[in-house]
């Protein structure tokens, strides 16, 4: 359920760099190389909840009988961060009857398979919560305001409209910054270790 | 409760529906979405005069809704059918004075009934009924 490629993805929530370790975000030819700096910290970033309907004014449509609704469709930029700082999110699915799919940028699904879009909901995310099986909860990265995801909230309720569709966010910031990173002249391979890489999706 | 007091990635959900007389159905499963419901707890309150008779509550599968469901169970073959008192004939259990009846059953004493299509009931008194169910 991680982006990660390299072998940190815990049980426990923990930041995934420490001070003075390399980050390789991806895409490469947008991002490239970064380092948290030895005088700063990673912070955590509390649960942050959103709400793709609007209470008592935008309700999402109740499910129908094919199993696809219009879901309601929201670029999500209430968890974006400053400048040059990289946020690690886990996404919990709050309400249930209630299925989310994350797009980071607008139209790739962030979860996916040979088969489409994974989606998430309370059940499938509330559970490892509870379980604190951290490491099962879907996993994105966003940098700084430049990869907000788009999530789709589809009603799995047959019953009637929904005025909350939510779930909620929370994890780690790294402030970060750039890196020139020396290449070795042969393999063309960096110099320095890098700690993480993590893709965020292509700039929207 | 617990969400570990759960099946593995369930959810819990509450279905409310007011002055239910006759056949209702309460709530359609999410089977579009293929999943289903079972049964965690109910809570049924009717301000009915029970004197003259007993109250009863009968639950099965289907979704009235829909005609490509296929429900299991009826008003006379119940998978679930619920009383608020014994009553004996010729005594009246429920007797006058009595005429708000609740009856309420938990976690651990109901049955984990399933319900693929939905929750329909039938009663012959006007009631409340308020259902937690899990989302399988």
């Amino acid at each position: 359920m991680s982006y990660l490629t390299s072998l940190v993805n815990k049980e426990t929530i923990t930041p995934l760099l420490k001070p003075g370790q390399f980050v390789r975000i991806e895409p490469y030819h947008q991002y490239g190389f970064f380092q948290l700096p030895r005088s700063t910290t990673p912070e955590i970033l509390p649960p942050v909840r959103v709400n793709l309907a609007t209470p008592f004014t935008t309700s999402m449509s109740a499910a129908v009988d094919t199993g696809q609704t219009s879901p309601i469709s929201t670029k999500v930029t209430a968890l974006d961060v400053q400048d040059l700082t990289l946020a690690q999110y886990k996404l919990v699915a709050l309400d249930e009857g209630v299925r989310f799919e994350v797009y980071q940028p607008n139209t790739v699904a962030r979860f996916a398979n040979r088969n489409g879009p994974i989606s998430f909901d309370a059940g499938t995310t509330k559970y490892f919560l509870s379980s604190g099986l951290y490491s099962c909860l879907p996993e994105i990265f966003l940098f700084a305001d430049k990869t907000p995801p788009t999530v789709k909230a589809y009603s799995i309720d047959l019953d009637q409209p929904q005025f909350y569709a939510r779930f909620a966010a929370f994890g780690f910031k790294y402030p970060l910054e750039f890196k020139e990173m020396p290449l070795d002249k042969e393999t063309k391979q960096p110099l320095e270790p890098i700690a993480l890489t993590v893709k965020v999706g292509e700039r929207t | 409760m617990s969400f570990l007091e759960s099946a593995p990635l369930t959810s819990i959900i509450t279905k409310f529906k007011a002055t239910v007389s006759g056949t209702n159905m309460l709530t359609r499963a999410p089977w579009p979405n293929g999943q289903y419901y079972r049964l965690r707890k109910y809570n049924i309150t009717t301000q009915s005069d029970l004197t003259s008779g007993g109250a009863i509550w009968k639950f099965w599968d289907q979704d009235l809704s829909s005609t490509t469901t296929a429900g299991i169970g009826s008003a006379g073959a119940a998978l679930l059918m619920v009383s608020p008192a014994p009553t004996v004939s010729g005594i009246s259990a429920q007797a006058s004075g009595f005429n708000v009846v609740s009856v309420t059953n938990g976690f651990n004493e109901t049955p984990r009934v399933p319900f693929y299509a939905g929750v329909t009931v039938q009663t012959n008194v006007v009631s409340n009924i308020t259902l937690e169910l899990e989302i399988v």
